[in-house]
């Protein structure tokens, strides 16, 4: 069976939602990073609970529960998590958006530079 | 297999690669870096859209590289400036000086004939007499032997050799209330050829932004809080592109004594902090007029300052002793209060 | 249900099951990329037998598998057990319109399965809209690629079992 046979037994809908969903995730995973905060600092969560804020400026490791967190050079990753599908693990060194790790329950977010009170403010005079 | 299907088929293809190639367009999508330094006695932060890292990178590098190159010329405290030498020569003799130093002297003369005098770059044999550390100030005589000093006009230009010189002994040149405008100008240009599409030099509170943030928005400048309890305290945010903004505050350096607040603000006048202003913001596309200009507009006082705006269109944005503001007609529509 | 089905549906699931474990023998190096080969034996029961037969092979699949890889009740577990029922609520509803081809439905199957998981994970786990709101796109576009793959193996496995029943009757 070749693979034209193949397509040529899927129907239009078929088709039509194939576009419209590669389209849809496609452009809001490109949009997406271009809104999140770079750098900054960033917040652990462990089982809906603020552990740590922690400046990404400062390079650090934490070890919560098994899994241990590091810190270098402006960035962010899971060293070592202990679960089995160590998705936190392969997902490497960020400085936007989050690292989640299910199993244990941890968030780690990135956040902008100016912490709440100034959030969207790029310098100050 | 059908033509009709075959074509809808290559529809899919095409958005297909479409996607791929904006994610990965995305992936090299421009990011903001930033890197601290102090330089020029104060945190110099430069914040750059790029596309790599590396390109960041180099760019900021050679960026510090010439602010340090600018503060060995224009420092006022380093005997072996370009500053050094002229003050050193007062009364004796003409020095020969670099083009930067002599193009930001003679703007600076330039603003100080522009606002009558409130801005002044001879104002350093009154300015050496405070010291707002050790909460030290000098007395009214002693002060008033240093005004026939404070006197911009008695800076000689002499542009065939671009040479400075102070006519009178005892005067002192100080481009501290404009070096910095100047140096965030210098490093605009220096990154914009380097092809950085945008950004911000901050050389503390004198601030220069280019281009815009990746997503095409202005950049957010936000102003401090005069009384604020803590630097992040804001009292209104700016959204600029391709501007300077500067502010001149009397809680930068001060000392209170006796329930008066001393700051670092002088009138050349009178060689004593400036009243009625707890800060002055001016916007500007130039970094060298608004750091002159924000502490031009704050010696000048209120009925002073504000007539100037009026008179010359400047935007500027003013919190006054008692806490009230004032926003130029002009700013209204890029400042928003806090 | 004859009991020749029964034992039809009983070596489905194995395959569902085997499918599932041999998925987890490929090395990913993309986090979150996850084939859902298993979906393709539910896709095909649901075509040949129905709602109910699906929904039996998914629970047993999803049992049986989280007791061979010891996350029986763990977060795991959970999540499959959420975005197996989303999947195969959404497939049988979609096939019920009668548009869709397996393309289709394999793809509704995909895209309902990733959303079950990650409504799962947020009511569940970690109530952290924001984070999960930040890796939903890639997971929901790893999800069509995978649905893209499964989909084209339903007809294709469709295809051969056809030409299997017809050899089967032809012969005396």
């Amino acid at each position: 069976m070749k693979i034209a046979e193949l397509i040529g037994q899927t129907t239009l809908p078929d088709r039509a939602l194939l576009v419209l969903l590669l389209a849809v995730t496609g452009v809001s995973m490109a949009l997406v990073p271009l809104m999140l905060p770079h750098g900054g600092q960033i917040r652990i969560e462990v089982k809906n609970k603020l552990l740590y804020k922690l400046p990404l400026t400062e390079d650090k490791a934490i070890t919560i529960d098994g899994l241990t967190v590091e810190i270098k050079g402006g960035k962010v990753r899971v060293a070592e998590s202990g679960c089995p599908g160590r998705i936190c693990v392969k997902q490497g060194w960020i400085d936007s958006g989050a690292i989640i790790c299910l199993p244990k329950r941890v968030v780690i977010t990135v956040e902008g530079t100016s912490s709440k009170p100034n959030k969207g403010v790029d310098a100050t005079t | 297999m059908n033509g009709k299907s075959s074509k809808l088929l290559a529809a899919a293809a095409i958005v297909f690669v479409l996607t791929i190639v904006f994610m990965l367009v995305s992936g090299v999508s421009p990011h903001i870096y930033k890197k601290s330094e102090i330089v020029m006695d104060t945190v110099v932060t430069l914040t750059v859209v790029a596309d790599s890292e590396k390109k960041a990178n180099e760019a900021i590098e050679a960026a510090f590289k010439e602010l340090r190159r600018l503060d060995r010329l224009l420092s006022f405290s380093d005997a072996g400036s370009d500053v050094s030498a002229i003050n050193k020569n007062a009364g004796q003799a003409a020095i020969k000086v670099s083009t930067d130093t002599y193009e930001l002297a003679k703007k600076a003369v330039e603003v100080s004939e522009l606002t009558g005098g409130a801005f002044d770059p001879a104002i350093g044999p009154a300015a050496v007499l405070w010291d707002f550390k050790n909460k030290k100030r000098p007395t009214g005589s002693e002060l008033k032997k240093t005004l026939p000093l404070l006197n911009y006009t008695h800076i000689v230009f002499n542009g065939n050799d671009t040479s400075i010189m102070l006519k009178d002994k005892g005067m002192l040149l100080d481009l501290g209330g404009i070096a910095k405008g100047y140096a965030a100008d210098r490093t605009v240009d220096l990154l914009r050829g380097a092809g950085i599409k945008a950004g911000i030099a901050a050389m503390a509170g004198d601030i220069r932004v280019w281009g815009t943030r990746p997503d095409g928005s202005p950049w957010r400048v936000g102003i401090r809080a005069p009384r604020g309890s803590t630097p992040e305290d804001l009292i209104a945010v700016l959204s600029l592109k391709d501007m300077a903004v500067s502010t001149s505050g009397d809680y930068e350096r001060f000392f209170i004594e006796d329930g008066i607040r001393y700051h670092h603000i002088l009138n050349p006048a009178t060689g004593q902090p400036a009243g009625d202003f707890q800060s002055v913001t001016v916007v500007n596309p130039q970094g060298v007029m608004t750091d002159a200009l924000s502490t031009a507009v704050f010696v000048m006082g209120r009925e002073k300052a504000l007539a100037f705006i009026e008179k010359t269109s400047l935007m500027a944005f003013l919190v006054f002793s008692d806490g009230t503001t004032f926003t130029s007609a002009n700013l209204r529509g890029l400042l928003e209060n806090r | 249900m004859q009991q020749r089905d029964k034992y039809r549906l009983a070596l489905l699931a194995a395959c569902a099951i085997a499918l599932h474990g041999f998925e987890r023998l490929i090395p990913t190096p993309i986090p979150w990329l996850r084939f859902g080969f298993a979906n393709i034996i539910t896709l095909i029961t649901l075509t040949l037998y129905g709602f109910n037969a699906a929904l039996t092979i998914t629970l047993i699949r999803i049992l049986i598998g989280s007791m061979v890889t010891g996350t029986f009740l763990g977060p795991p577990f959970v999540m499959s057990l959420v975005g197996g029922l989303f999947s195969v609520t959404a497939m049988w509803a979609a096939l019920r319109v009668r548009i869709f081809g397996a393309l289709g439905l394999s793809l509704i199957g995909a895209l309902f399965h990733n959303i079950g998981q990650l409504l799962a994970a947020y009511a569940v786990f970690i109530q952290n809209l924001r984070s999960i709101l930040i890796i939903a796109p890639v997971i929901l576009f790893l999800g069509t690629l995978t649905g893209v793959i499964n989909g084209l193996a339903v007809i294709f496995a469709m295809a051969h079992l056809k030409k299997l029943s017809q050899n089967v009757q032809n012969t005396p």
